[in-house]
């Protein structure tokens, strides 16, 4: 499983990017694409997952609405105008930070270069 | 495959040992973990098998920090509404204090406060709307806060002296009752376990609501004590007596429509029917005067006899007690009417009365319909006697 501390600061994003492309979804089901998308390496817990729901709520980047199902009650959250215009701008922000760090993380040492 | 009743009645049981206390997450980490349970015993384990795996990486507070976070985020967002919640109480008590000392400006700062609570209502309730939206029932809010609005402007009308004073309180007692009375139909009718934005707001809101009439009844409590030994009772006193009546009348009916909504066994005639006397008798006295005497009289008793059924019928645990404090009120009542003989005037009917009333409040359950109740009964002792 990938390291906790890389996995925090994306969770809002990941959120985001997959409510764009479905137009509701809960809790189960957020960790569950996540865990498939990312082929088991990725499994949100309830605290990494819950809290950011609660605060992009809050901040009116996402609006909730519950349903009946199997007799208990279901609350699915889907990006309200200013979630989707958000969305866009985080993605986009975090492919263009993973290419640079691809470039980072992939940059050779010169055996030529000396520090002395 | 879906687990039973008995089964998700374990899970429940499971995260309330766990401090899961805040309904709308506790719904929702039901909800999961039930979703998680099927999942794993469709591929193949035991309910056994799928709680043990499901549950056996989860630290002990796990569920108690998720819910702090959560409302940490939560508190943030209404802060604004908690400031002029805060302010509302001060002014009212501030404006206690200054009539009991004599002091000019009392009449101003008893208005400041209603401005102040008309403001707070506002805030909360276009707040809650907004980050809302999805939900049903934001014109019931509106309505109800519309109500409420009305009948302070009133009140401040009849404190300055200004003409149409009745109009707006009658205004606001019928769009009050008129709200509460549909919304008890409709729950009756159409709930089907989840909650209308009136409830959800009311959950979010209900420890605050409970807090600020328990804090605005204590200092009522000694100023009644002092006031039996030193002089009779300021007018003053009357009015914020009448605000913690009338919220914790709101409280119970508020609190009584989630229990109809979230539990089946509850949606009854028998329910619906106090529900829709309770809202009528709770908002008619507040049309004081424009009312005869004895029928307000009446249906302050009504309203308490409904209040004490349904503190009984929804709050079985410590019901017995509901059901002798139900009683208290209209014997009080009768007292007026002259068909009981004056029983609240002494000191020592005031010490057992207030004493039993009190160790009520810190008995009952915190949120519960049957405080709400003993807050309400209490406040009209210290009306009524």
């Amino acid at each position: 499983m990938e390291s906790k501390e890389f996995i925090r600061g994306i969770v809002k994003t990941l959120i985001l990017k997959l409510l764009t492309h479905k137009r509701k979804m809960y809790g189960y089901e957020i960790t569950q694409k996540v865990e498939e998308l990312s082929k088991g390496d990725i499994k949100l817990t309830y605290g990494a997952l819950y809290p950011i729901l609660y605060k992009l709520e809050a901040d009116g980047l996402l609006v909730t609405s519950t349903e009946l199902v199997d007799n208990r009650a279901r609350k699915y959250y889907s990006l309200t105008p200013s979630g989707k215009k958000l969305a866009e701008t985080k993605i986009s922000e975090l492919q263009r930070f993973t290419e640079i760090l691809k470039s980072i993380l992939n940059d050779k040492p010169n055996p030529q270069v000396s520090f002395n | 495959m879906t687990l039973d009743d008995h089964q998700i009645g374990e899970v429940r049981r499971f995260l309330l040992e766990r401090g899961l206390t805040f309904k709308p997450l506790l719904e929702e980490m039901m909800d999961h973990i039930t979703a998680d349970l099927e999942q794993r015993m469709e591929g193949g384990a035991t309910y056994e098998e799928a709680w043990s795996q499901a549950i056996r990486e989860l630290p002990e507070n796990h569920f108690k920090i998720i819910q702090q976070e959560t409302m940490e985020t939560i508190n943030r967002r209404f802060n604004l509404s908690r400031v002029l919640s805060f302010t509302t109480l001060g002014l009212l008590i501030g404006a206690a204090l200054f009539k009991m000392l004599h002091l000019a400006g009392a009449g101003g700062i008893l208005l400041m406060s209603l401005v102040s609570l008309a403001a707070s209502m506002t805030v909360s309730s276009l707040s809650g709307i907004y980050l809302n939206r999805g939900k049903k029932g934001a014109l019931l809010v509106l309505s109800i806060v519309a109500g409420l609005m009305l009948m302070l402007l009133g009140v401040a009308f009849k404190l300055w002296h200004l003409p149409g004073a009745d109009q707006l309180i009658v205004a606001g007692v019928l769009s009050l009752i008129t709200a509460m009375v549909l919304n008890s139909f409709y729950i009756y009718i159409n709930s089907k376990g989840e909650g209308s934005l009136l409830s959800f707001l009311h959950e979010k809101y209900s420890p605050g609501i409970e807090r600020f009439l328990l804090i605005l009844l204590a200092p009522l409590v000694v100023y009644r004590f002092v006031m039996l030994v030193v002089a009779p009772q300021e007018y003053f006193a009357n009015i914020i007596l009448v605000i913690v009546i009338y919220g914790a009348g709101l409280q119970i009916i508020a609190l009584a429509w989630r229990h109809v909504e979230n539990d089946l066994a509850h949606r009854n005639v028998i329910n619906l029917v106090l529900l829709t006397v309770s809202a009528i008798t709770l908002s008619l006295p507040m049309l004081g005067q424009l009312l005869p005497f004895d029928l307000r009289v009446v249906m302050i008793i009504i309203f308490s006899i409904c209040g004490g059924m349904l503190s009984y019928r929804l709050d079985r645990p410590v019901a017995g007690y509901a059901i002798l404090v139900a009683a208290l009120i209209p014997l009080l009542e009768l007292t007026k009417l002259g068909w009981v003989p004056p029983f609240g005037e002494s000191t020592t009917a005031n010490i057992i009365i207030v004493g039993m009333l009190i160790f009520g409040i810190f008995v009952a359950k915190p949120g519960s319909v049957l405080r709400a109740f003993l807050i309400l009964s209490l406040a009209s002792f210290l009306l009524e006697s």
